[in-house]
């Protein structure tokens, strides 16, 4: 090990932080992918509806759970997930990699992230999951280590002993238990035209033919059991019980407050970048329903921030405007997915 | 149909990791998942070179003086990852310590209706003899129901802990002795205790499954033909030029160390054919299926499934091989392989 250590990396803020985490790691690997490219390679569009009733636990997801192994498995990058219970050792691995000239993406505990805990509100903070960050310097003497947050322009120092915690504790959803993926690069990742084919059949199952994983109602079945039950939220939750679920949405449906339109911004982002790719001119237009849904889904989270905020008897009545909401989007959705499904067979 | 997984098949042919996966679900999930479909949906099915001791490693070159360490065989290193991410599963994996997993070995056991816990160990377990390094080996493990989650490692060491590797392939042994090939570490495979996956509820499987499968060919094809030259076809063919461009035999030994060592180490689990014979009965059950139109492909694989046989019998048997007895290997094997590649790129063209 080195005394001391920077990459030179280049990083591009955005909102997803595992698509930006892993953007900046192909990009050093000379990829010109972008955030929305990443989102899209690693099928990171999705619906998930949560609705497990004895226990009144209810949740929305729109982001695949699979991204980063999605991503590896479709652009051919040997990417392994190790799991090291010993903290010592995991840090001396992170080390060892940046020694090699190698920035390593990892997860991280939210807590531990002090520019995504400053714009949380305290509230909120429990609903964070964990959060993507990259590793690309470290000083020993000082016994910090250099990384980058999705959000911010500049790095951010981390002490040794701070990393090691945020690596290794917390909650279930917030602890990443020193979770880390060793990754190679060979000379060629698989020829883009044929990673996105891929991606996009991926993401077209998920929407189109899966109907649950776990406790989630996934796709086109996940939105219609959505939009009946979300009229009965306020039957079936109290007003306190309903405002927490609300808050949990906003944070799972923003990434935390940096992600507008319920990530379907980027999937059109990465739609349009396809289709010169593919040189499929009808895949704009599927790009364009998905912004239309991206628009719908910045109003449903906007209903969503004000229903949490604005508690009064009258709101929850409201669940209703949610519901039409969510419904237009499904009308949406399920026909840019059927379209997609149907050119990129 | 689809569901019939063993049932309607004779498993003369069984893969290690398909037949753990079909296992895995159809215990856990109550879901019939036939091992066939489980070996396409992992994209086992192609030739590679490996290094013995790094699975994940490809060298960038095909020089014949990097690959003293090498072996050849039909294993994708990111099996599960891939069958996961093909069947739109969640993959967990877990490598907390031996006492804790060790613990839910008996735990899912005792209180999921005697569901058996996917692992990894090393192919040590069958003190092998053969001076093969470590390679990774899956199985369904149980403990007895007299053991429970109360009991320390210590009254767990000496059950009997069974594993079940394949169809007519298992091994009892001590929980003391089975941890001792558990958590290996130092290699870049071994990256879990036990694993854990959730597979969708379809609304149609039968449905879907065209579409699962092309996605799974399509990444098998990507294998095969975009890695360096250690893959496919491609890797016949490099082989051959080594030896014909070696014109003073100094090579000779090195080839046939390889394919000694690829040997050596199908028969821990006794694969003699690269699993092109159970890659065979994969097509023609989608032939039965109506889901390819031609049974040429599973022919191609018959061919192979016997040339690589042939292979076998003249590297283990014969004590003097010549160059040209090599040379005329490696063109055999690239013949059916690259059929193989041709036959898979029809069915696909026949999907779209």
């Amino acid at each position: 090990m080195e005394l001391k250590k920077a990459i030179k990396y280049k990083h591009n803020p955005g909102g997803s932080c595992a698509s930006v985490a892993w953007s900046g790691i192909f990009k050093h690997q000379g990829y010109n992918l972008s955030e929305a490219d990443i989102f899209g390679l690693g099928s990171g569009l999705y619906f998930g509806y949560c609705a497990v009733g004895e226990s009144k636990l209810f949740d929305i997801s729109l982001t695949s759970p699979n991204i980063v192994d999605d991503l590896m498995i479709n652009t051919g990058v040997r990417g392994k997930l190790i799991q090291h219970h010993n903290n010592p050792d995991c840090l001396n691995l992170i080390l060892k990699s940046i020694d090699n000239g190698n920035p390593v993406a990892l997860l991280f505990n939210p807590h531990y992230c002090e520019g995504l805990i400053r714009v949380t509100p305290d509230e909120t903070k429990k609903y964070l999951p964990t959060h993507w960050i990259v590793v690309t310097g470290y000083d020993s003497k000082a016994k910090t280590l250099t990384s980058y947050d999705n959000r911010q322009f500049n790095p951010i120092e981390i002490s040794f002993e701070n990393f090691m915690a945020g690596r290794n504790t917390g909650l279930f959803d917030q602890n990443p238990r020193n979770f880390l993926y060793n990754v190679l690069f060979f000379d060629n990742i698989y020829p883009l035209e044929t990673s996105i084919k891929l991606a996009i059949q991926k993401t077209c199952i998920n929407f189109l033919d899966v109907e649950k994983i776990m406790s989630f109602y996934v796709g086109s079945y996940g939105f219609e059991k959505c939009v009946r039950q979300i009229r009965q939220w306020n039957l079936m939750l109290s007003p306190d019980q309903l405002q927490q679920l609300l808050q949990k949405i906003y944070i799972s449906s923003t990434g935390a407050g940096g992600i507008k339109g319920g990530y379907r911004n980027l999937f059109s982002k990465f739609l349009e970048n396809s289709a010169s790719i593919l040189n499929m001119p009808e895949m704009y237009k599927i790009a364009d329903l998905f912004k239309e849904s991206a628009y719908k889904w910045n109003l449903f989270v906007q209903k969503v921030s004000e229903y949490q905020h604005e508690y009064s008897e009258l709101n929850w009545g409201k669940n209703s405007e949610l519901s039409n909401l969510l419904q237009q989007i499904y009308d949406l959705e399920i026909s840019g997915f059927t379209s997609l499904r149907r050119i990129t067979k | 149909m689809l569901f019939n997984r063993h049932s309607n098949l004779k498993m003369n042919y069984s893969n290690n990791i398909a037949y753990c996966i079909s296992e895995y679900i159809n215990r856990r999930y109550n879901i019939a998942f036939d091992e066939r479909i489980c070996y396409l949906l992992t994209c086992s099915s192609g030739i590679q070179m490996f290094y013995r001791d790094s699975a994940l490693m490809q060298d960038k070159s095909v020089d014949i003086k990097s690959m003293d360490k090498c072996y050849i065989e039909s294993f994708n290193p990111l099996a599960l990852e891939t069958f996961s991410t093909n069947i739109r599963a969640i993959l967990r994996i877990d490598h907390n310590n031996d006492l804790n997993d060790i613990k839910w070995v008996a735990y899912d056991f005792d209180n999921f209706n005697s569901m058996k816990t996917l692992v990894l160990v090393s192919s040590n377990i069958f003190n092998d003899k053969t001076h093969t390094s470590s390679h990774p080996i899956y199985g369904l493990v149980h403990l007895p129901k007299s053991i429970g989650v109360e009991n320390d490692l210590d009254e767990f060491r000496t059950q009997t802990i069974n594993i079940d590797f394949k169809v007519n392939s298992s091994k009892k042994l001590n929980v003391g002795s089975f941890c001792n090939y558990w958590s290996v570490s130092g290699t870049d495979i071994f990256n879990a205790n036990r694993y854990v996956i959730i597979p969708p509820k379809y609304n149609d499987f039968e449905k879907v499954l065209p579409y699962l499968l092309k996605n799974s060919f399509i990444n098998q094809l990507l294998i095969i033909t975009e890695g360096s030259g250690r893959v496919g076809s491609q890797l016949f063919y490099n082989l051959k030029n080594d030896l014909l461009n070696d014109t003073a035999s100094k090579n000779l030994l090195k080839h046939i160390n390889i394919l000694q060592y690829s040997f050596r180490k199908g028969d821990i689990l006794g694969v003699t054919d690269m699993d092109k014979g159970l890659l065979a009965n994969c097509f023609e059950y989608l032939y039965q299926l109506n889901l390819i139109k031609s049974m040429e492909i599973v022919d191609t694989l018959r061919l192979s499934s016997r040339a690589w046989i042939d292979t076998r019998d003249l590297i283990k048997t014969k004590k003097k091989i010549s160059i040209i007895e090599i040379t005329e290997i490696y063109d055999r094997l690239y013949h059916y392989e690259f059929l193989f590649e041709q036959h898979l790129k029809k069915v696909l063209s026949e999907w779209n």
